[in-house]
């Protein structure tokens, strides 16, 4: 039964175009056409003072999307049309007489972690054609100093940080959907919490207290500092805390998304 | 043989402690299958929760509630049942086409002729790929309708079907819901305001009130009983003193409480009487009047 609920999320998800694209589309075009932007710039401008571009360097930057607002945003608003789009329609009495409840909220789940998963590697993807066009203009190295193994294990660690960190937001948002019953709540709540934990962590002292890791913003820092320490031995002030932030991140995900879940099982929709 | 909905103490209230609102007290009924089934009552009497408890949408603060011999109400026994509750529940981004794929997705479907066929039979496919947002009320009924059909249900749960229809798509829904049970053997619940059409396409009602049963009957039975003559006539005065007790004046005319049999000797007896008679008609007990004298005497 969850495959057919997945099956109607990602066709619903697929033929509402233009959500769709804010959410998920935007943030890799944003990537591209502003990687490309900014190399102009530097060429035109600046002149080709970078000794050192590398394509991959790049891509594992896409990885690295959602410490970024913006992308943030649109990820939020993503998840607020699939977990909150059968309220604000008043839609759930036409699909809840075809799927249960659990399968219902799972398949949304997983259609989410979906699409923002292509949105990731399509950030990746940007980031390195940015790379290997500034690459042919400075004539530099394409190859960065480290080995294809440490590349490979790189990128799956920058692309689970940045995972975790956009599901546990989603989770969050899925929650306050369930019990908002509106878009527009589930928005605006999510991202004032978001805001408040990024105040707290520059306020604070994130980069010694593994508290800290509680935020999602640290935990996701902390585990792609690790990453990038493993392709470009970059010391990270956080990166000693990334085997602490993935449990972290896993469990704050489980958390919400199972008081969401048992929430909407004995919630009456009377009314959506 | 296993009844289509049978509920058995069944109620529902809102809220807590003295703030508690019922919506539905404790229902006894039990609907058996191969009929239509009128489910009517004035607004807030409990007919759309009813039928919400029926589909697992909301639960239950007391008693059960049975769907097609099932207790427990999951998608197993609710993709047997088609339903379209209140308002129609459409993705505006999507058309009639997609919104049939959608709906077929969630009921594990994978047949797309069936999805053209159904929206044949609803009158849509001249619209089909249009946005439902781009629906007029009666569009958007249709297409629920027809979303409610798609995987050939048992039973079919029909809250107001005629609203927002127009007197030639409430006709074509009369014909559907009969079709539907006479030639498939559908089993259909509705609730609807328009009693008229009730009468027309019900073989049994239940008249609920304030979230309790009223009365519960083979339509032809609760309309059956004795009729009522309307007389216009002048001089109103006279045809009064001809009628006796027997009279009432109710507008430009006279109600009278007469045997149909014996109809054709008051006639005579009035002209006899030297009154001009301008219309004699005889009126049949109507759903409407047993509901509001049903409904009157439950207030």
């Amino acid at each position: 039964m969850i495959i057919d609920a997945l099956r109607a999320e990602l066709y619903k998800l697929a033929r509402n175009r233009g959500s769709a694209f804010w959410a998920f589309g935007f943030m890799p075009l944003f990537a591209l056409s502003a990687g490309l932007i900014e190399q102009g710039f530097v060429h035109l401008y600046i002149g080709d003072i970078i000794p050192y571009a590398s394509p991959l360097q790049d891509s594992l930057s896409g990885l690295a999307s959602f410490s970024v607002s913006i992308f943030q945003i649109c990820g939020i608003a993503g998840a607020a049309i699939i977990f909150a789009g059968e309220y604000r329609w008043e839609t759930w009495r036409a699909s809840l007489t075809r799927v249960d409840r659990i399968p219902a909220m799972a398949a949304k789940m997983i259609a989410f972690a979906l699409a923002i998963s292509a949105s990731l590697i399509l950030c990746s993807l940007a980031r390195m054609i940015v790379g290997f066009i500034d690459a042919g203009l400075t004539g530099s190295a394409t190859w960065p100093p480290a080995g294809a193994g440490e590349i490979l294990i790189a990128h799956l660690v920058a692309f689970a940080a940045s995972f975790l960190q956009i599901m546990v937001t989603a989770a969050f948002v899925m929650l306050v959907a369930v019990v908002s019953r509106a878009m527009t709540a589930a928005i605006v709540a999510t991202v004032l919490t978001l805001v408040a934990c990024e105040i707290a962590s520059i306020r604070g002292n994130a980069g010694g207290d593994p508290i800290y890791l509680m935020f999602p913003n640290i935990a996701g820092d902390a585990i792609r500092q690790a990453g990038q320490m493993i392709m470009l031995q970059r010391e990270g002030l956080l990166a000693g805390f990334a085997p602490m932030a993935v449990p972290v991140l896993v469990i704050e995900f489980l958390l919400l998304s199972g008081a969401a879940t048992a929430l909407f099982v004995r919630q009456d929709l009377s009314k959506e | 043989m296993t009844a289509a909905l049978e509920t058995s103490g069944l109620g529902k209230s809102y809220g807590r402690g003295a703030s508690a609102v019922s919506a539905l007290g404790a229902l006894d009924l039990s609907i058996p299958k191969g009929i239509v089934y009128g489910v009517l009552g004035p607004n807030g009497a409990g007919k759309s929760t009813l039928l919400r408890l029926a589909l697992g949408l909301v639960k239950p603060s007391r008693g059960s509630v049975r769907l097609l011999g099932e207790q427990t109400i999951d998608a197993r026994v609710l993709r047997r049942v088609g339903a379209m509750i209140e308002a129609p529940a459409l993705y505006p981004f999507l058309t009639a086409r997609e919104t049939m794929h959608a709906f077929a997705r969630y009921s594990g479907l994978n047949d797309p002729a069936r999805e053209d066929a159904v929206l044949a039979r609803v009158g849509l496919t001249g619209a089909a790929d249009r946005k439902a947002r781009t629906y007029s009320m009666g569009m958007r009924q249709r297409l629920a309708l027809g979303a409610a059909l798609l995987a050939r249900p048992e039973l079919l749960i029909l809250d107001e079907p005629t609203n927002g229809l127009d007197p030639a798509g409430i006709q074509e829904m009369r014909t559907l819901i009969r079709e539907l049970v006479d030639q498939e053997g559908v089993t259909i619940i509705l609730s609807s305001h328009l009693l008229d059409e009730v009468q027309k396409v019900c073989d049994r009602v239940a008249f609920i009130n304030r979230g309790q049963l009223v009365s519960e009957g083979k339509v032809s039975e609760l309309v059956a009983g004795q009729g009522s003559l309307f007389i216009r006539a002048t001089p109103l005065a006279k045809a009064m003193a001809v009628l006796g007790a027997r009279g009432r004046v109710d507008g430009d005319g006279i109600i009278a409480a007469v045997a149909e049999e014996a109809l054709p000797a008051l006639i005579r007896d009035l002209v006899s009487a030297g009154i001009d008679v301008f219309e004699a008609r005889w009126m049949t007990q109507s759903l409407e009047r047993v509901f509001l004298s049903t409904m009157g005497g439950a207030q």
